[in-house]
């Protein structure tokens, strides 16, 4: 099950082309393409005629051609030709998805496309600004999305899991505020007078700081972690400041991509320290990507009766869930039941 | 631990919301405490032999809205009071203990720097922070009342809160 009026990142800009591009998310087949002026579409992978997966297919103009028997659809899933016959038939039709693009993301709406306008995206804009620079990665992980929020709403797992690199022992030992608001859990923690952690000392220099971290979920899908360090007694604008994006969405239920941007308003243009944030990074994502597998496969096999022992610091763990559970409440009641027949575009009569 | 939960995030209950609980979610660890605000007092409502129950009616939504505090007797003691806010104040708590404050109508702002509005709620757990400074919300010319409920262990052991 999954929260389906959001919007999620479905790939990079760079990803989607003039090729088809194949991609699972909320446990759908969706292919990608752009049109000659360099929209992004999103349809269903499955050709109406018998199935046939699009992204096998060729782009031609601003349509999708399927690979098997040629039935041709424009971008908005609308069947406009069949090769073998004139007519086309009245439901020869796949379903299109809302998809918007800001700042090297494509977003998608996978549920009632009227709800897709509505409903605000989240901001990135730190991809593209100027004023700061950035290193990416995109994992695909294998486990639920919900492990991978536990997973950044607690960040004493910093201490542990990236013991050599982002993280220490100030993190565990600095407590948490924790922020419930309709669609949003923030969790925040200032760890005053302490190291800067191994990975930013060689970054900035610096050996003691003031330091914070606050992961901002805005829910289902996004967790920006608004971070930075200053001298101590410094002030907190004038340190050195991270934005660092987590979109997370579901593959299926128990596999989901990460699209990750870790942007930072200093040293813009220094190659060398983003090839050493590019790697450093990268290793600190496997480390989770490695622990979120093993938890997973662990859980599959745990009794229900032995649910997780959270503590003070889960705070914004359990709200979160708590959260999510009453987002995807709301969904499955009947007046906001996910229609599918109501997104695919009607054909003129 | 400073948990600050916004008032459209608070599960609704029968006749109110549920402020603050533990457990958190049902059937996870024995039940211990419950705080509640209610539109009004459930006269049907009996209290069961092993609980103990704390009441002070709190000026906020409808004027007889009672802040409503459940406990386990025997594991868990309680007080509850209503603070009137007409300028800084100090409220200290001791580490064993978790404070919940819920605001009536009107605003706060606590430490300087988190805003509540009305029925805006703050649990403090654990040993950070133990006192802070709750002061009217900027625009406040009234005073404002702040329900504020302590849960303490009865035995020497800390009480402990799973959110
Ligand atoms: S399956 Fe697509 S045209 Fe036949
Ligand atoms: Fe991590």
């Amino acid at each position: 099950m999954f929260i389906k009026n959001a919007w999620y990142v479905v790939a990079w800009s760079e990803e989607v082309t003039r090729e088809p591009l194949a991609r699972t998310v909320l446990g759908e087949e969706v292919m990608l393409y752009r049109t000659q002026d360099g929209k992004p579409v999103a349809l269903a992978d499955r050709c109406a005629h018998r199935a046939y997966p699009l992204s096998a297919g060729r782009v031609i103009g601003d349509n999708i051609q399927c690979g098997y028997h040629g039935f041709e659809y424009d971008c908005s899933g609308i069947c406009v030709k069949v090769p073998a016959q004139e007519r086309i038939p009245q439901r020869a039709v796949v379903t299109s998805y809302p998809v918007h693009e800001a700042h090297r993301w494509v977003w998608i709406f996978m549920g009632d496309a009227e709800k897709a306008n509505s409903t605000p995206v989240p901001d990135n804009h730190w991809m593209t600004d100027p004023a700061w620079d950035r290193v990416t990665h995109t994992r695909l992980i294998e486990s639920s999305a919900e492990l991978i929020h536990d997973n950044l709403l607690d960040l004493t797992h910093e201490s542990f899991l990236h013991e050599s690199s982002i993280g220490d022992d100030s993190v565990f030992e600095n407590g948490v505020t924790v922020e419930a608001s309709p669609g949003r859990i923030s969790v925040d923690r200032w760890m005053p007078h302490c190291h800067p952690s191994p990975l930013f000392e060689k970054a900035t220099g610096l050996q003691v700081v003031d330091r914070w971290h606050t992961t901002d979920f805005q829910l289902p899908s996004l967790h920006t972690i608004h971070a930075g360090v200053v001298e101590p007694g410094g002030d907190r604008a004038d340190g050195h400041l991270l934005e660092v994006l987590n979109a997370i969405t579901p593959q299926t239920e128990s596999t989901s991509w990460y699209f990750y941007g870790f942007c930072r308003n200093f040293n813009v243009g220094d190659q060398d320290l983003n090839d050493l944030l590019s790697t450093s990074l990268g290793q600190v994502l496997d480390e989770d990507a490695n622990a979120l597998a093993l938890q997973q496969t662990r859980m599959e096999k745990r009794p229900q009766s032995a649910p997780d022992v959270l503590i003070g610091q889960d705070a914004g763990v359990a709200k979160a869930r708590r959260l999510l559970a009453q987002l995807l409440k709301a969904e499955s009641e009947p007046a906001g039941a996910d229609d599918s027949a109501s997104r695919e575009p009607q054909r003129a009569s | 631990m400073r948990l600050l939960l916004r008032q459209a995030v608070h599960r609704a209950v029968v006749d109110g919301i549920e402020i603050a609980a533990s457990p958190d979610t049902p059937d996870r660890e024995p039940w211990l405490w419950q705080v509640r605000v209610l539109d009004r007092i459930l006269d049907g409502e009996p209290v069961p032999a092993d609980r103990s129950r704390d009441r002070i009616g709190l000026p906020c939504r409808g004027s007889s809205a009672v802040l409503d505090v459940l406990a386990h007797g025997k594991s868990i003691t309680t007080t509850t009071e209503l603070l009137t806010v007409h300028e800084p104040m100090k409220v200290t708590r001791d580490t064993e203990e978790i404070a919940v404050l819920i605001v009536g109508r009107q605003s706060v702002l606590v430490e300087g720097r988190h805003r509540l509005h009305e029925l805006d709620a703050l649990v403090l757990e654990g040993d950070d922070p133990i006192s802070f400074e709750i002061a009217p919300g900027e625009d406040e010319t009234h005073e404002v009342p702040v329900g504020l409920v302590r849960l303490r262990s009865t035995t020497t052991k800390p009480i402990s809160w799973v959110p």
